[in-house]
């Protein structure tokens, strides 16, 4: 797939899915925000061809994928207000490296100045005992994957801004976990 | 005896218990330190040791003796193919603990250290089996690395220091990285979102004023455009054209100017045209006030006129004097008739009150009739009038209008007198202020001609002010409209430093990605030498742990702890424990072992890990100090005769308070002539320890 360059803040794009995104936000309270963008992380895994198996709206991990037959484990996380440093838990580590043969990525929605995703396998993150910062996430993320996963989150948002706003996280995650796009 | 270097001789001044500068020759042979402690026996292991390595026994620790005045040095002559060296150690002045080698070869030719020892050179004085020292102070007891001696014996033994300092070395790196990293990230992150935001927050205001602008027209101003309406709208405020003092000026100090002088010239114009309404408005003040004077008095007069036509009216020809006379008449006559009134009264009362008919007049003397009196009496009642003549009170009230009206007379002329000064006052007052004399004459009619001019002049003043007050309101809201143009320039050029900024942080994040990318990296190479060093340990640690539970075995003679093992679990850290081939599946800690199995273990691993041919370091040398503490004489006995054998291929130096055991063990198990003994049999503060060598 053909990497394009990262929505800019001021450029259409970037703009219309930041005002989106402000729009979610506004919306509902940071909770509510924080499971709507992990039901469109499972829409972004959609767009890019993977097979959602589950969107998990309590424990570990919260989204499981399928791609070219191997596993792919998320634990989600949004940004709503300032950056503020990040540690995965135990109970998170548990789940995206297991035994299991998945891999796994620690998936951070950033909101300002424009929408994108900081992807960060997480073997990356073991044995930082510290919490990171969005400066180190993005220096550890993979930044391929990253922008791939922008790129069809700033579209997402363009294109399907209200019914991502007027749809709830159950209605969202159901209609990933059946293959049904926004 | 090895193929390395051996001490020949020792020279040592002021160095710990030393003074004055001590040789002491070994020729080469063992040495055997013997006497009580506190004599010197181990300052002299540890001149030996300060003078190969440069390190003392402990961090920080002070090797001078602080109460001998010249330099701390340790000179060792080393000898290898019967060519002598000197390696001459002086400490630095100062407090840094700090101090410089040289070695010279048999000529007194300097030489690299690092060409002729070059392994002595880099190995740590704590390190390498070669060198054990058993220290005589448990709590004084400390690493310099976080490695034990045993480990770095191990190591060392297996040719993994280098790559065991790398692990070490690299996990430094790792935290020194981190910890970088760490203090970056956070400060990065904020900036970034600083910057961010600020942008953000530019770009709105920039677009609120873009969607209402304050200047004409569609086009965006330039800067130098802006600066041009400034000018211009600074000309209009001060009439004149802009100088040279404002070139160069920022469009912000061009709109300073263009308020400053804007303010001035309303100050300026406004006050000088108040101030003259003012004047006007006085002087009109003063006209209004003479007038209503004048108006008063004329008002006055023909308030006397009525009064007086009054007056002749009520006097009607008399005076008021006569008037007072007519009243005195007849206030006179009205009181004869209330007299006899009263007379005729009492009369008929005292009447009444008699009983006899005929009543005796004692004026008269003679006697009347009780009722002609009576009648009499009552017809002289009837006769007089009922009330007081009407006259009077006429003439009373008239009397008493006259005085009035006199004295509303006088009132008034005191009121016009009064009036008539103020008028002089005033028209004095009125003279000295104005331009123009006042005529004396001057009437009502010319004053309020007067007034109408100056109400004329006050009208077309208030209408200039209102002039100067649109004019001045419609400069203001250009000047306002041009700040606000100014502000879409300030964010406009701070917007640019942000973008700058933001360029420039673009580099300092690719730094922070090298910087997170050295980080993994080091950690991926950490990885792969600790899988490597642990790979090679789990191939060869049964082996070593055989040998240190043969000569652990031999050294203690322990019934049941006959083994020591190195588990595999915390691989690359080495920890010994101890187990029993009676049951070796169970270990234990070294902490079990009685006092002489823990201090044998001490050397346990120099015994069990020196079989090798080759020197570790250019000087192969064993420092021993005290290594029987807790040793019984049979262990004593052992040691010795271990030593005997390791001496064959290295040189000893060993420092025991066990003079006598070692006296009767050392002749028993070295060759003649192969080894003197040091004894220090005295010490003074002068001058040290005074040593007894004898060739054995």
């Amino acid at each position: 797939m053909a990497l394009n360059s990262p929505s800019k803040p001021d450029s259409r794009e970037g703009r219309c899915a930041r005002e989106c995104i402000d729009r979610i936000r506004s919306d509902a309270s940071p909770a509510e925000f924080g499971f709507k963008v992990q039901a469109l992380a499972a829409h972004v895994l959609l767009r890019l061809g993977y097979q959602i198996d589950a969107v998990n709206q309590s424990g570990h991990p919260d989204i499981v994928a399928t791609w070219a037959g191997r596993e792919f484990r998320f634990e989600v996380e949004a940004e709503v207000g300032r950056p503020r440093p990040r540690k995965l838990t135990d109970a998170d580590f548990a789940s995206l490296i297991g035994d299991s043969g998945a891999i796994g990525y620690y998936a951070l929605a950033i909101a300002f100045p424009a929408p994108k995703w900081v992807l960060v396998q997480a073997s990356k993150l073991a044995g930082r005992n510290y919490p990171s910062s969005n400066m180190l996430l993005e220096a550890l993320s993979d930044k391929d994957y990253s922008l791939e996963w922008s790129r069809e989150y700033n579209l997402l948002l363009c294109q399907s801004c209200r019914q991502i706003k007027s749809a709830s996280f159950s209605v969202l995650s159901e209609m990933a976990r059946t293959g049904r796009g926004l | 005896m090895a193929k390395g270097f051996s001490v020949r001789s020792v020279e040592i001044e002021g160095f710990k218990g030393f003074t004055t500068r001590k040789r002491i020759d070994f020729g080469g042979r063992h040495v055997f330190l013997l006497g009580q402690n506190g004599n010197g026996k181990s300052s002299i292991i540890e001149a030996v040791r300060w003078g190969l390595f440069g390190s003392a026994r402990r961090p920080n620790e002070i090797v001078a003796n602080q109460g001998y005045g010249g330099r701390c040095r340790v000179d060792i002559a080393l000898v290898r193919d019967g060519v002598e060296w000197h390696l001459r150690r002086t400490l630095n002045m100062g407090t840094s603990g700090g101090s410089d080698a040289v070695l010279t070869d048999a000529q007194g030719t300097e030489q690299r250290m690092q060409e002729i020892m070059p392994q002595l050179d880099s190995v740590d004085a704590g390190e390498g089996m070669h060198i054990i020292f058993a220290p005589q102070s448990i709590p004084l007891r400390r690493q310099p690395e976080d490695l034990t001696a045993f480990e770095r014996t191990v190591f060392s033994h297996l040719g993994l220091t280098h790559p065991r300092a790398l692990l070490e070395y690299l996990g430094n790196l790792n935290i020194t990285q981190e910890s970088t990293e760490r203090e970056l990230d956070e400060q990065l992150t904020n900036m970034r979102h600083e910057i961010d935001s600020e942008i953000d927050d530019l770009g709105r205001r920039r677009s609120s004023i873009i969607s209402a602008p304050p200047w004409s027209g569609g086009r965006l101003p330039t800067r130098s455009a802006s600066e041009r309406k400034a000018r211009d709208l600074i000309a209009e405020i001060t009439g004149e054209q802009t100088d040279e003092a404002l070139d160069g000026l920022s469009l912000g100090a061009l709109l300073d100017n263009a308020e400053n002088a804007l303010n001035d010239r309303h100050d300026h114009d406004q006050s000088e045209l108040e101030d003259e309404l003012l004047k006007v408005e006085r002087r009109k003040e003063k006209f209004e006030s003479l007038n209503a004077y004048l108006e008063k008095i004329d008002q006055q007069k023909i308030e006397l006129q009525h009064i007086k036509s009054k007056a002749v009216e009520i006097l009607n020809g008399a005076s008021r004097d006569d008037l007072r006379e007519s009243v005195a008449e007849l206030r006179r006559k009205a009181g004869a008739l209330a007299l006899r009134r009263e007379i005729a009264d009492n009369g008929i009362q005292l009447l009444e009150l008699e009983q006899e008919e005929q009543i005796y007049c004692p004026v008269c003397a003679q006697n009347y009739s009780r009722h002609l009196l009576e009648d009499t009496l009552h017809n002289a009642v009837e006769q007089l009038p009922e009330e007081a003549s009407p006259d009077l009170e006429q003439t009373e009230t008239r009397l008493e209008q006259a005085d009035a009206l006199s004295k509303q007379f006088h009132s008034i002329r005191a009121n016009i007198n009064t009036l008539q000064e103020a008028v002089l006052e005033s028209k004095k007052q009125i003279n000295e202020e104005g331009d123009a004399e006042l005529p004396e004459s001057a009437d009502t009619e010319t004053l309020t001609s007067l007034i109408r001019h100056y109400s004329n002049i006050s009208n077309s003043i208030g209408e200039q002010i209102t002039d100067r007050e649109t004019w001045f309101d419609e400069k203001q809201a250009r000047l306002t409209k041009m700040k606000e143009e100014e502000g879409y320039h300030r964010i406009q050029r701070r917007l640019a430093e942000l973008h700058q900024s933001q360029n420039k942080f673009a580099r300092v994040e690719d730094s922070y990605r090298n910087l997170v990318a050295f980080g993994q990296s080091v950690r991926a190479m950490r990885q792969a030498v600790s899988d490597a060093i642990t790979a090679r340990l789990k191939e060869d640690l049964p082996k070593v742990s055989n040998n240190l539970s043969e000569v652990f075995a031999s050294l203690t003679g322990h019934r049941w702890y006959d083994r020591l093992v190195i588990p595999n679990a915390r691989l690359p850290k080495l920890e010994l424990r101890v187990s029993s081939t009676n049951d070796p599946q169970v270990e234990y800690p070294t902490g079990v072992l009685n006092g002489q199995a823990e201090s044998a273990l001490d050397l346990v691993p120099y015994f069990a890990l020196s079989q090798t041919e080759d020197a570790p370091t250019e000087v192969y040398l064993v420092l021993l100090d005290d290594p029987t503490r807790a040793f019984d004489e049979d262990h004593t006995r052992i040691l010795v005769e271990r030593l005997s054998s390791l001496g064959e291929r290295v040189q000893l130096i060993v420092a025991s308070h066990e003079t006598s055991r070692f006296r009767n063990l050392v002749p028993k198990n070295f060759d003649s002539g192969s080894y003197v003994i040091v004894e220090p049999v005295n010490w003074s503060h002068d001058d040290g320890p005074e040593l007894s060598v004898e060739t054995g």
